[in-house]
């Protein structure tokens, strides 16, 4: 076996591994670095509960060697909302939360990440949208209905948040912008993730 | 003999020429990784050296005099939202091929070269490639070479891709479209699925471009996936519009000639009667589809 090093950020932070060309990226965030809130469900891209973020685009880590990531910018659960604050979470979270849109909770995690890309592409979108771009997280409690409103309003929430049109609005945008600031101050491949969105 | 997925080395070439060598010094133990999204399920056991394709220079998407060239690694939803392949009445088949293939999260890391050479018989860019009659450039230790694509694919699971090789380019000849004439081009590409929404493997899919000038149909070329060994193009359907108008009955006639082509198996998706009927309804409903854009 060869050990291969590989460098890459991780919620902001810089991590460099030695790793075995056979470890599959969900292994390494949940079993190296600690990071469980990515889920493994299925093991063959079929589920999505392991999706995260690399460099803007929603991707499958348990199709994904690690190896593969060196370079790469990766957004995990964790780092939606790394201060732990209710205050501090993603607009996305909230609006799972204060719409009920988790039932057992598996398939969440993959469900927000893959939503935030969305929103970053396009952010306003139908309700046909919404599905087609959640159409990989497979949710087995059959919950779909609350993920997709959950979404549509955080969509809202945020298209209010970037013209600041309200008190309430402010409010989120802070929530937005503080927890990377505040948990990678003068890191810029975090802020290059929220501002480079899908290509 | 090895029974578990343990690659022992992980190669990352810098250019296409290294990956080749490396390939060539090493066929048997050697297997390509791009996108991974095939290879991480197959998972196999021979896979002793990995090499990595994906940062080959292979990613980029040109359209240049009358070609439009796609790099092998180019990912299928990089290609869903290419510019020039969405702006083509005709290319426009590749995105929505794309569009269709596997879930989001696939298309974010899945290649074009990943699901030709994947040799499925279903792959939903192989059939759209086939109907805009694409070339695969193929590099090996000899050099580049050129193929029609109808000759890259041999039989389930296996290509034409000879030892040491490897797919670097798909290209596709792209005609001028003038509006001044009365000529028009276009394309349709429809996948039948088990549930229409559902995120699937091809039950049939199915490819057009069709050629309409004064009414009269004067080329058209349909490729057919999921009901042969291979994906393919049919010469009987195409044989059946050529010349003619494209009226119901013509239309018709070219999903029955097509049907007539199949060779399907039945599995867990369909049974094979029902993927030759099928084959017959989406050859016509895609030649409805471009004649109908033909005309818009």
């Amino acid at each position: 076996m060869t050990a291969v090093t590989v460098k890459l950020t991780v919620n902001g932070r810089e991590v460099e591994l030695s790793l075995e060309p056979h470890e599959r990226l969900v292994d390494v965030l949940r079993g190296r670095l600690g990071l469980t809130g990515t889920k493994m469900g299925c093991g063959e891209g079929e589920c999505g509960a392991c999706t995260v973020i690399m460099d803007g685009q929603a991707v499958l880590s348990c199709l994904m060697l690690a190896v593969q990531a060196e370079g790469g910018d990766i957004l995990t659960i964790e780092g939606l909302a790394p201060d732990g604050s209710e205050a501090g979470l993603h607009p996305l979270q909230k609006a799972f939360v204060a719409e009920a849109a988790i039932q057992c909770g598996y398939c969440t995690p993959g469900m927000i990440l893959t939503a935030k890309t969305l929103l970053e592409r396009d952010p306003d979108p139908t309700p046909q949208v919404v599905k087609e771009a959640i159409a990989g997280n497979i949710c087995r409690c059959t919950g779909y209905d609350k993920p997709v409103k959950a979404i549509l309003a955080a969509a809202a929430e945020m298209r209010a948040a970037a013209q600041g049109t309200t008190a309430a609005a402010t409010v989120t945008a802070a929530a937005i912008g503080a927890p990377e600031a505040v948990a990678v101050p003068g890191n810029v491949s975090t802020t290059t993730v929220a501002e480079r969105g899908e290509s | 003999m090895r029974t578990t997925f343990r690659p022992a080395a992980y190669l990352r070439p810098g250019s296409v020429e290294e990956a080749v060598r490396i390939l060539t010094e090493e066929p048997e133990r050697c297997r390509l990784i791009a996108g991974g999204t095939d290879l991480l399920v197959q998972k196999p056991a021979e896979a002793e050296i990995l090499v990595d394709v994906a940062g080959l220079g292979l990613g980029k998407i040109a359209l240049t005099d009358g070609h439009l060239r796609v790099g092998a690694a180019v990912t299928v939803a990089e290609l869903e939202r290419a510019e020039p392949v969405l702006r083509h009445p005709c290319l426009t088949i590749l995105a929505e091929a794309a569009g269709m293939l596997g879930t989001p999260g696939v298309r974010n890391r899945a290649t074009i070269g990943g699901n030709l050479c994947n040799g499925s018989p279903a792959a939903d860019l192989a059939v759209a490639a086939l109907a805009l009659g694409a070339d695969v450039e193929i590099t090996g230790p000899h050099g580049v070479r050129r193929m029609p694509l109808t000759d890259f694919f041999r039989d389930v699971n296996l290509t034409a891709l000879e030892s040491g090789e490897m797919v670097s380019v798909v290209e596709v000849p792209v005609e001028p479209l003038d509006p001044t004439t009365a000529a028009r081009a276009a394309g349709a590409f429809f996948k039948l699925r088990r549930h229409q929404s559902s995120v699937d493997i091809a039950t049939v899919n199915v490819a057009t471009v069709l050629y309409l000038d004064g009414g009269v149909i004067t080329d058209a070329r349909v490729a057919l996936g999921a009901v042969a060994e291979v994906p393919f193009v049919s010469e009987a359907a195409a044989a059946a519009l050529a010349g003619h108008e494209p009226l119901d009955e013509v239309l018709r006639a070219a999903g029955a000639a097509a049907a007539a082509e199949t060779r399907p198996i039945s599995d867990i998706r369909a049974s094979a009667e029902y993927r030759r009927e099928m084959t017959a309804v989406l050859v016509r409903r895609a030649l409805e589809e471009a004649v109908r854009r033909c005309r818009a």
